[in-house]
């Protein structure tokens, strides 16, 4: 019993840890008790004969192989984690940035078309205004233009022969140009909303297309003027006894001096003739135009070049 | 090799701390550096080469996998052989699953076995170092670590085998010292009964 509890002092006393007082008493005993020195001998030699087991040497292969699965087995793990458990982080920027981008694409689509869809419905009103503003000095004069030929244009189709018809309009109509002033700040207050859809060159573009009266006008005037040069135009009014006939003298004048008759328009008190002729000629057609009629209003002489000038002359009768 | 081990202690710190900013090759200049402490403790722990190999292997990739969460409170060495001795711990009790599955498998390497028939033969011999070939002493000690419970096993191994003293001992394992001193007795004690049994006198 006595020698029992000795016994697991037994380890604690080979490993050299046991205390001096201990280890003195233990020593006593063995000295005196054979069975205790024979499991001492025991337990000593059963330590002596684990600490034979050899040291085995790692396999060759073993680091390659533990990195190569770190490199592929828990790299793309640790990837994977990160992208499963830090979606607050990482998806949530990717995807305001996404959304930001869809909603910039969808209003620009959207500014894109819908002005468009406008301009096709208001064109009849829009086009002089747009193709007028360059001789801003007389803005009485494109107010004019703006206001009547083009509004009164599809309602009454053309009576070519009718020009004594309606006086009262056509009077009506010369008087315009007296509330023109009025209505020429209402012209100027409207070009910010032009201006505005200037902005977009696309949309300017998509205004010529879409009117089919400068469509025309534009690809009549040939390979001088391309779509991105676009030409001013000159505006001239000329007062006459009678439209139809000096109409016709017009475009005899026209044609004589090299130029084009690009579209005419026709309404019961007024003519719209619109051509192109040299700008080097544009002096010469003033002149032959003063035995016809009453000029009214002439573009400032421009300096003359090989281009081809645009001019609207409006042939009215008092 | 202990006194080796705390020698370079510092040097792993700073491969540790590599490792944390994601650096592999410092990762394997550890498994190189620690490999063999490595094998050996599994080895011992399972008494079989090819799962020793597995369970380092193992050990290494978690450890790797981790060691963010290191903390250099401890040593990176203890801390290491902390994660193989769980492997092996784990990987024990599921060897041991299956064999008590497979009852009657051929390659039960249960010590007692291989011990049975050197026990006949030892009757009329001397000395168990003459009566045994070095090489089958070894097996029968190894069978022998091999039958204790788990929990003796690790501190046997540690002490015995791997030289490690109480106090670390008591960090790798993380249990006090004073379990350490007595759970040391108690497998000194039944390896020492069961060589007994196989070998007679030792």
């Amino acid at each position: 019993m006595e020698c029992e509890g000795r016994k697991e002092r037994f380890s604690a006393y080979l490993d050299g840890i046991l205390p001096a007082e201990e280890r003195t008493l233990l020593e006593e005993h063995l000295k005196s008790c054979e069975r205790c020195r024979e499991s001492l001998a025991d337990l000593r030699k059963t330590m002596e004969y684990v600490r034979t087991l050899e040291e085995i040497e790692p396999p060759a292969w073993l680091t390659n192989k533990v990195m190569a699965r770190i490199r592929t087995e828990a790299e793309p793990k640790k990837r994977l984690i990160e992208w499963l458990f830090y979606p607050l982080s990482v998806k949530l920027p990717i995807q305001a940035v996404a959304t930001v981008l869809i909603v910039a694409t969808a209003l620009y689509v959207f500014r894109m078309m819908e002005p468009e869809v406008k301009i096709t419905e208001r064109i009849t009103e829009e086009v002089p205004q747009k193709i007028l503003p360059e001789p801003r000095d007389s803005a009485t004069d494109t107010e004019k233009g703006k206001t009547v030929p083009f509004q009164k244009v599809s309602p009454t189709p053309a009576p070519r022969q009718a020009p004594e018809m309606k006086d009262a309009e056509a009077v009506g109509a010369s008087a315009a140009p007296e509330p023109g002033e009025k209505a020429g700040t209402d012209y100027r207050e409207k070009t910010p909303v032009a201006a505005k859809q200037e902005q977009a060159v696309a949309l300017e573009e998509s205004i010529k297309k879409e009117s089919d009266k400068p469509q025309h006008f534009f690809q009549s005037s040939g390979a001088k003027v391309s779509d991105e040069k676009i030409p001013e135009e000159k505006v001239v009014e000329v007062l006459v006894k009678d439209i139809a006939a000096a109409t016709k003298e017009i475009e005899a004048v026209l044609l004589n001096l090299n130029g084009k008759i690009v579209k005419t328009e026709y309404s019961d008190n007024r003519n719209v003739l619109f051509a192109e002729i040299p700008s080097r000629k544009m002096d010469e057609f003033l002149d032959q135009l003063k035995p016809i009629g009453e000029v009214q209003k002439k573009p400032e002489a421009s300096e003359s070049s090989e281009l081809a000038l645009t001019i609207r002359i409006t042939i009215i009768s008092p | 090799m202990r006194e080796q081990e705390q020698v370079t202690a510092d040097e792993d710190a700073a491969l540790v701390l590599l490792c944390k900013k994601g650096d592999v090759d410092a990762f394997e200049a550890l498994v190189v550096k620690h490999q063999k402490m490595m094998i050996n403790i599994a080895y011992r722990m399972l008494g079989n080469y090819e799962e020793a190999c597995e369970v380092v292997q193992d050990a290494f990739v978690s450890a790797y996998k981790s060691i963010r969460n290191f903390r250099e409170r401890a040593k990176f060495s203890t801390w290491l052989y902390t994660i193989v001795m769980n492997h092996s711990r784990n990987r024990l009790k599921q060897l041991k699953t299956q064999r008590s599955r497979e009852e009657f498998s051929l390659d039960d390497p249960v010590a007692p076995d291989t011990g049975r028939g050197k026990r006949e033969l030892a009757a009329n011999e001397s000395s168990a170092l003459e009566r045994l070939e070095t090489h089958h002493l070894r097996q029968t000690v190894q069978g022998c670590i091999d039958s204790l419970f788990t929990e003796f096993k690790e501190v046997l191994i540690l002490r015995d085998i791997q030289s490690f003293s109480y106090g670390e001992i008591s960090d790798i394992l993380h249990v006090p010292e004073g379990t350490v001193k007595s759970r040391l007795f108690r497998a000194r004690d039944a390896v020492k009964d069961c060589l007994k049994n196989i070998l007679g006198d030792l």
